[in-house]
C-alpha cells in the first residue's frame, strides 16, 4: 500500500492542495467565524455526471440561458394556466447548494418575465439547509415560501405538519393543467416515496437516486485479469485483487462511509440485499442486528475497512465521488445519478453495474430523491405552487440533466419516463451503463417497507445510529456484531416513538 | 422608579447653563442603575431570557419537529445520565480537553519562556510566527486541516510517504488516532492563546527578583520554580481558565475534521448536543444537555479560580 500511495498521490496535486489549504487558512485569518463554509454535501446532493468535457464546445453560460430561457417559457405558455395572476408576489425558497440550484437560479428572470413573480434563492450548505427550515417552520414565521425537500428526512415534515400537501394544487384547474404537468413522466414509486397518510404528496422530485450501484474502472479490472463483479463476494474479490496488485496503482474500493446519517446509504442497499430489516414495524423493534445484518455489515466493512483508502471511515459522499472521479479508487459503490466533477479519463474508463444480489438473489436498493415542496406557513402557496412547475418543467429537467453550457453541473432524471426517450437526452446524457444501473437501481426500490423507514418520522434518528455502528465496523472500532448490538438499543427507543399513522 | 415623569421631577429646570446631568437630583447609585439599564435591558433579551427559557424547555419533553410540549421534570436529565452515549460523550470531553489544555499549558509556557529569552530584535519576529494559528477562525482552520490530512491529496501523508518513508497514520478513521489527530489541530491553533498571556505576566517580573537570585547562585530550575512560576500563576489561571471554557465548547475543528466520529470516537459534549438539537430535533434533551455543559464548565472553571485564589 506505501508503494500505491506514493505513486497515487502525485507532486502537482500534493502541491494544489497545500496551495488551497493555505488560501483557506489565510482567508479565515481575521474572520469573524461562521459562516456558510461547509462543504460537506452528505445526502445524496451530487454535483454533476460529468457528461461533456471542459473543451467541448459548448456555448458560455450566459448564451445558453437565454436560449434555454426562452425554451422554458415558451414551453410553459403552453400550459391552460394564467401564469400571471400572482403578479407582484416575491417568494423566498431555501435550497441547498447543489446543481439544481445553480443551474435554475441564472433562469429566475425568465420566471419573473412570465409570472411577474420574483423569485429569490436562500441558499446554504445541506447541514446549515436543514437548521434553517427547522427553526424558520417551527417557528412557524414563514420565511421561506417553499425549500429543498430531501426524502430521508420529510416523514418529518408531514408528522409535523411543516409542509404543505401539493394534491390541493394539482387538482385545482385554475392552478394546474394536468396534461401539461404530465404527472406520468415521473416513476410511480419516486412520486408514492414522498406521498404520506392521506394520500399527501408533500414534494415534487426534481432528482431521484438509487444507492449501491457499483462503477468501476474498466482497465483496473483488466489488470487483474478478472470480470466484472456479479455478488457482494465478488466485489469484494475484486477489491482484494486490486488493492494489492503491483500493477494498478489504487485502492480497490470506496464507498461513503463516515458516520454521518446519509453516509450508511449504500451499506443500506448491501443491507436490504442481504434480506435483513432494520426494524420489526409491529413490535417497535429493532431488528438490524440479525445474522443477516451482521453478515452484511462484515462484508461492507471488510471491503471498505480493508480494501479502501485508508482514511475510509471519513469518507461520505464528496471524499467517495473525489476517490473514483480522481482515479484513486479501483470500484465504487456510489449512485449513478449522483456523480460529481471526475475527470473526463475517468468517466471514459467507467462502467456501472446495478445493485448487486444478496446470497439468496434479492435485489433491493435504497433510495434517496430531492425535492421542492411548499412551507405551510407560506402566505404565497399558489404564486409557489406556479414556480414549482415551471422550475420542474419537461424542458427544465432536460436542461437540468444534460450539460448545456460550459462548466454546468447536472443532476438527478426524476422525470426519467419521458426523459430517457428524448434524443437530447441520448445524445448528451451520460453513457449507457449509467443510465441501466440507474434504471434498473431505481426498479429495485421496495416500497412496503421501504428500504430504510424514510415512511416513519423516526428515519433520521435511526439511521443516525446505523450510520454510527455501520462506521465503528468499517473503521474496526468494534466488530459488526457488537456495532449493530449496540445499536439496537436506542433504535428501538426511537421505534417505540413512531405514531401509530406511521406503521 | 426611573420613569421619565420621575426624572423631569427631579430637573432643576431654572435657567442654567450647567450640563443636563449635573442639574438632575439623582444620587450617584440611581444614576449607575439609570446608565447601566440599556446594556442590562440587552444582555436580559439576548441572554438572560433565553438562558431561563432553556432551563424552562430542559424540563419538558420539547420535540422541535412537534407542537408538543410535555412536562417531565428531571426526566431529561436522567435519560441523559443513565445513557451511553452521554457518557461516552462526557468521556470524549474529558480527554479531548483535559489533554489538549494540558498540553498547550505545557508548550505555552515552555514557548513563552522561550520568547522572553530572546533578543528584542527577534522577539517580534517570533511573536509574530506564534500568534499566526490563533488569528485563524476555527472554521477555516478546521477546513485547512482536513485539506492537509486528506488520504488523496493531503500533503502531511505525502510528505510521511516521501520523506519518512512510511505509511501515514489513519488520522480521520481510527478512534485513538483520530482523537490524537484534533487534540493536535487545537493544541496547534491555541497554545498561541497562552503563549501570549503567560509572556505578558513574565513581562511583568521585575528584573531584579532574577538579579538576586544570580547573586546568590540560585540554579535556573529553582528560579523558575521559586520566582517565576509564582510571579505568573494568576496568568497561568487565566489562561487555563479561557481555555477549558473555550475547549468545554469546541465544535468547528471536530464537526469538519472527523465528524465526531470514527462512531462517536470524538464527539465531545457540544458536538453531541448538535445532534440531539439539530439531527434528533429534541429540544428539551438539548437544553438539558447545555445546562449540564454550563453547569460543569462553572463548576470547573469556578474550582480553579478559587484554587488560586484569584477571587
Amino acid at each position: 500500500m506505501t508503494d500505491n500511495n506514493r505513486n497515487r498521490v502525485s507532486r502537482r496535486r500534493v502541491l494544489q492542495s497545500l496551495g488551497v489549504s493555505a488560501a483557506v487558512g489565510l482567508a479565515g485569518c481575521g474572520g469573524s467565524g461562521g459562516g456558510s463554509t461547509s462543504t460537506q454535501s452528505d445526502a445524496g446532493s451530487g454535483d454533476s455526471t460529468g457528461s461533456g468535457g471542459s473543451d467541448s464546445g459548448l456555448p458560455s453560460q450566459s448564451e445558453a440561458v437565454e436560449e434555454w430561457g426562452q425554451r422554458i417559457n415558451e414551453h410553459a405558455r403552453q400550459a391552460g394556466i394564467d401564469w400571471e395572476q400572482f403578479e407582484g408576489t416575491s417568494l423566498i425558497f431555501g435550497m441547498n447548494v447543489h446543481p439544481f440550484t445553480s443551474v435554475t437560479e441564472p433562469l429566475l428572470p425568465y420566471f419573473e418575465e412570465l409570472t411577474g413573480i420574483s423569485v429569490t434563492y436562500n441558499t446554504f450548505p445541506e447541514d446549515q439547509l436543514w437548521q434553517k427550515l427547522t427553526l424558520d417552520l417551527n417557528n412557524e414565521s414563514g420565511v421561506f415560501d417553499g425549500m429543498f425537500l430531501g426524502l430521508w428526512p420529510s416523514a418529518r415534515y408531514h408528522n409535523a405538519g411543516w409542509a404543505k400537501d401539493l394534491n390541493q394544487y394539482i387538482t385545482d384547474s385554475s392552478l394546474t393543467d394536468q396534461d401539461w404537468l404530465a404527472l406520468d413522466d415521473w416513476p410511480d414509486s419516486a412520486l408514492n416515496a414522498f406521498t404520506y397518510g392521506d394520500g399527501e404528496l408533500l414534494s415534487m422530485p426534481f432528482g431521484v437516486e438509487a444507492y449501491g450501484a457499483v462503477a468501476y474502472d474498466v482497465p483496473s479490472l483488466e489488470a487483474v485479469g478478472m470480470d466484472a463483479p456479479s455478488s457482494y463476494p465478488e466485489l469484494r474479490d475484486v477489491a482484494k485483487a486490486i488493492h494489492e496488485s503491483d500493477d494498478v496503482d489504487r485502492s480497490g474500493i470506496a464507498s461513503r462511509a463516515s458516520s454521518t446519517t446519509l453516509s450508511s446509504a449504500n451499506w443500506a442497499t448491501v443491507f436490504k440485499s442481504y434480506d435483513a430489516e432494520w426494524l420489526d414495524y409491529e413490535a417497535q423493534e429493532a431488528t438490524l442486528h440479525s445474522d443477516k445484518g451482521i453478515a452484511s455489515l462484515e462484508i461492507f466493512a471488510e471491503m471498505m475497512g480493508d480494501y479502501g483508502p485508508s482514511d475510509i471511515g471519513n469518507f461520505d459522499w464528496y471524499r467517495s465521488n473525489q476517490a473514483m472521479g480522481n482515479g484513486d479508487v479501483g470500484m465504487a459503490l456510489h449512485t449513478p445519478s449522483a456523480i460529481g466533477p471526475w475527470t473526463q479519463e475517468q468517466i471514459d474508463r467507467t462502467e456501472w453495474l446495478p445493485p448487486l444480489p444478496g446470497p439468496d438473489g434479492s435485489q433491493l436498493a435504497s433510495t434517496w430523491e430531492w425535492g421542492l415542496g411548499i412551507s405551510q406557513f407560506t402566505e404565497n402557496p399558489g404564486a409557489a405552487w406556479l414556480f414549482m412547475q415551471w422550475a420542474l418543467s419537461r424542458p427544465m429537467m432536460l436542461l437540468t440533466n444534460t450539460q448545456q453550457w460550459e462548466g454546468q453541473a447536472v443532476y438527478g432524471p426524476a422525470r426519467s419516463n419521458w426523459l430517457f426517450e428524448q434524443d437530447e437526452y441520448q445524445e448528451l446524457g451520460p453513457k449507457e451503463s449509467w443510465n441501466e444501473a440507474h434504471r434498473q437501481g431505481m426498479e429495485m426500490v421496495p416500497s412496503d417497507p421501504p428500504p430504510v423507514p424514510l415512511h416513519t418520522p423516526q428515519n433520521m434518528d435511526i439511521m443516525t445510529e446505523a450510520a454510527i455502528a455501520m462506521n465503528n465496523a468499517v473503521t474496526d472500532s468494534k466488530s459488526a456484531s457488537d456495532a449493530l448490538g449496540d445499536a439496537a438499543s436506542p433504535i428501538t427507543e426511537y421505534a417505540k416513538d413512531i405514531p401509530g399513522e406511521y406503521l | 422608579m426611573l420613569g421619565a415623569k420621575y426624572v423631569r421631577s427631579r430637573v432643576d429646570w431654572g435657567d442654567s447653563r450647567e450640563p443636563l446631568l449635573n442639574r438632575v437630583d439623582i444620587s450617584d447609585r440611581t444614576l449607575k442603575w439609570l446608565f447601566l439599564l440599556p446594556s442590562v435591558a440587552i444582555l436580559a433579551f439576548l441572554a438572560i431570557y433565553p438562558f431561563i427559557q432553556g432551563i424552562w424547555m430542559s424540563f419538558h419533553e420539547w420535540p422541535l419537529a412537534a407542537d408538543t410540549r410535555m412536562w417531565v421534570g428531571l426526566g431529561n436529565y436522567e435519560a441523559l445520565v443513565e445513557s451511553d452515549r452521554f457518557l461516552g460523550s462526557a468521556r470524549a470531553t474529558v480527554i479531548f480537553t483535559g489533554v489538549s489544555v494540558g498540553l498547550e499549558l505545557i508548550i505555552g509556557v515552555a514557548l513563552a519562556l522561550y520568547l522572553r529569552s530572546l533578543s528584542s530584535n527577534w522577539r517580534p519576529v517570533f511573536r509574530t510566527i506564534f500568534i499566526l494559528p490563533m488569528v485563524m477562525t476555527p472554521i477555516a482552520t478546521g477546513l485547512m486541516w482536513r485539506l492537509l490530512l486528506n488520504g488523496q491529496i493531503g500533503v502531511v501523508n505525502w510528505m510521511i510517504i516521501n520523506f519518512l518513508g512510511m505509511s501515514p497514520p489513519a488520522w480521520t478513521s481510527s478512534p485513538m488516532v483520530a482523537m490524537a489527530t484534533v487534540i493536535m489541530i487545537d493544541i496547534w491553533q491555541w497554545t498561541p492563546l497562552i503563549v501570549m498571556i503567560v509572556y505578558a505576566g513574565l513581562l511583568s517580573i521585575p528584573e531584579t527578583m532574577y538579579e538576586a537570585a544570580r547573586v546568590d547562585g540560585a540554579p535556573r530550575l529553582a528560579v523558575f520554580r521559586h520566582i517565576t512560576l509564582p510571579q505568573i500563576k494568576y496568568m497561568i489561571g487565566i489562561a487555563v481558565v479561557f481555555r477549558l471554557m473555550r475547549s468545554f465548547r469546541s465544535f468547528d475543528i471536530i464537526w469538519l475534521v472527523t465528524n465526531g466520529g470514527p462512531g462517536t470516537a470524538t464527539e465531545i459534549l457540544n458536538i453531541y448536543l448538535y445532534r440531539v438539537a439539530f439531527v434528533n430535533l429534541q429540544g428539551g434533551q438539548a437544553a438539558a444537555l447545555g445546562i449540564i455543559l454550563l453547569v460543569v464548565t462553572i463548576a470547573i472553571t469556578m474550582g480553579i479560580i478559587r484554587g488560586l485564589g484569584m477571587q
